[in-house]
C-alpha cells in the first residue's frame, strides 16, 4: 500500500524539521540505492543524496502534489546523477531508433549454461548487482527504478521525462544486455572452476 | 501468432504481468511450442526473479546527521523580522510609485481620492482614539518599570516601534513558511 506523505509534507511546510527527518528516513535507502546504481561510487552517491534532500527541503513549497512525492524526489536524484554522468562524458545509452529484433534472436548466443545454473551462480556471486552497474546509463536507470524502486512504467517515464514506449525499450534492452553479461560471466566462472 | 516469434514488447508485458489474460494465454501457447521464445522467456523470468530479490542499499547515518546540521543553521528571528520589513518597504515603494503614476496620468482623480479619504479619515479617527487610549495605558505600564519619564515624542516613537515589531513578528508567523524556505 502506498504511503501517504502529505501529513509529513504539510508539517515540513509549517517549519517542522522533525517531519523532514522522518521523510528523509522513509526515502533515504531507496534514494541511496538509486544514486549508487547510477553513479557506481558510494562517496559520490552519499553526497548526491544529501544534496537532493536539501533541494527537496528548499523547494517543497513548489511541489504541487500532481505526482507522488517519491516520483518528484527520484526525478531530482536522477537529474543530479545525469549532470554528474554528463560531466564524466559517459554516454547515456545506445541509440534506440532502430527497430528491436525479435526476442528469440537476442538470446540466441547465450551458450550452453542452463538458465537455472546461471541464475544460481549469479545470486551467489552477486554478479547481477555488479553487472547492473555496467549497463549504459539509461538502461540501468530504467532497471533500477523498475526493480529496486518498484515503480510503474508511467512513474519511470515521469522521472526520466521520456514516453512510456521508451521506458519499455530501455527496460527490455537493459534486461537483454544484463542477461547476456550475467550468462557470459557465469560461463567464464564455470570454465575457470 | 504461431507464424512469428514473440516481440520484445510482448515478452516485457508477459514478464511484468501487464498483458490481458486472453492474449497472454495465446502467447504462452506459442511459447510452449517454440524453443527459441521459451528460452528467451526463461531467461527474462529468471533474471526478473533475481532483480526483484536484490536488497536496497542502506544509507549511512551521516546523511541524516549532515542534513540536521544544515537545517539547524536557521536565520535568527531578528534577521527574519528585518527581511520581512524589507519586503513590506518594497511593497510600499511599489504602491507609492503606482499611485504617483496614476495621479500624474489622471487615471486617479485627486478630488475623488479626497472624498473617499474623508470617509476613511472618519473611520481612522475612531480607530485612532481607541489606539490612543491603548497607547496611554501602555505608556503608564512602561513608566512603572522604566526609571525615566517618557516625553510625548519618545512615547510616540516607542509605540511605533512596538507596533511595527508586533506586526512583523505576526507576519513572520503567518507567512513564515514561504519566507523561511526562500531564505534557507
Amino acid at each position: 500500500m502506498p504511503v501517504d506523505d502529505r501529513p509529513l509534507i504539510e508539517g515540513i511546510l509549517r517549519g517542522n524539521t522533525r517531519d523532514f527527518t522522518l521523510l528523509v528516513r522513509r526515502y533515504q535507502d531507496r534514494s541511496m540505492t538509486l544514486a549508487l546504481r547510477l553513479l557506481g561510487n558510494r562517496a559520490e552517491a552519499e553526497e548526491l543524496v544529501q544534496d537532493a534532500f536539501m533541494r527537496v527541503y528548499r523547494n517543497l513549497s513548489r511541489f504541487r502534489g500532481e505526482a507522488a512525492f517519491h516520483t518528484w524526489l527520484y526525478r531530482i536524484v536522477y537529474n543530479l546523477c545525469l549532470s554528474k554522468i554528463s560531466r564524466r562524458r559517459e554516454k547515456p545509452g545506445e541509440p534506440i531508433a532502430e527497430e528491436l529484433s525479435p526476442a528469440a534472436a537476442e538470446f540466441s548466443g547465450t551458450g550452453e549454461l542452463s538458465v537455472q545454473e546461471a541464475v544460481e551462480l549469479a545470486e551467489q556471486k552477486e554478479i547481477v548487482r555488479q553487472e547492473i552497474g555496467n549497463l549504459p546509463f539509461n538502461y540501468r536507470t530504467a532497471v533500477t527504478l523498475f526493480y529496486l524502486q518498484e515503480m510503474t512504467y508511467e512513474e519511470i517515464g515521469a522521472v526520466m521525462e521520456i514516453p512510456i514506449g521508451t521506458v519499455k525499450t530501455y527496460l527490455y534492452r537493459g534486461r537483454v544486455s544484463l542477461s547476456r553479461r550475467v550468462v557470459a560471466r557465469c560461463h567464464h566462472g564455470a570454465d575457470a572452476a | 501468432m504461431n507464424n512469428r516469434h514473440c516481440t520484445p514488447d510482448e515478452l516485457n508485458a508477459l514478464v511484468d504481468g501487464r498483458m490481458e489474460s486472453s492474449p497472454a494465454a495465446e502467447l504462452r501457447q506459442h511459447i510452449a511450442g517454440c524453443t527459441a521464445c521459451r528460452r528467451a522467456l526463461d531467461i527474462l523470468e529468471g533474471l526478473d526473479a533475481s532483480l526483484r530479490a536484490l536488497p536496497l542499499e542502506k544509507a549511512p547515518e551521516s546523511i541524516e546527521a549532515a542534513l540536521q546540521k544544515e537545517l539547524a543553521v536557521r536565520p535568527s528571528l531578528l534577521f527574519r523580522i528585518l527581511s520581512n520589513a524589507g519586503y513590506v518597504f518594497g511593497v510600499m515603494v511599489v504602491v507609492g510609485i503606482m499611485l504617483w503614476v496614476f495621479l500624474s496620468t489622471g487615471v486617479l482623480e485627486t478630488s475623488k481620492i479626497q472624498q473617499q479619504g474623508a470617509a476613511a479619515g472618519a473611520m481612522a479617527n475612531a480607530v485612532g482614539e481607541t489606539a490612543a487610549r491603548g497607547f496611554d495605558a501602555f505608556s503608564a505600564f512602561l513608566t512603572q518599570y522604566i526609571p525615566f519619564a517618557f516625553s510625548p515624542g519618545s512615547k510616540a516613537i516607542v509605540m511605533m516601534i512596538a507596533v511595527a515589531l508586533l506586526f512583523l513578528v505576526a507576519m513572520d508567523r503567518l507567512v513564515g513558511r514561504k519566507m523561511r524556505h526562500r531564505m534557507s
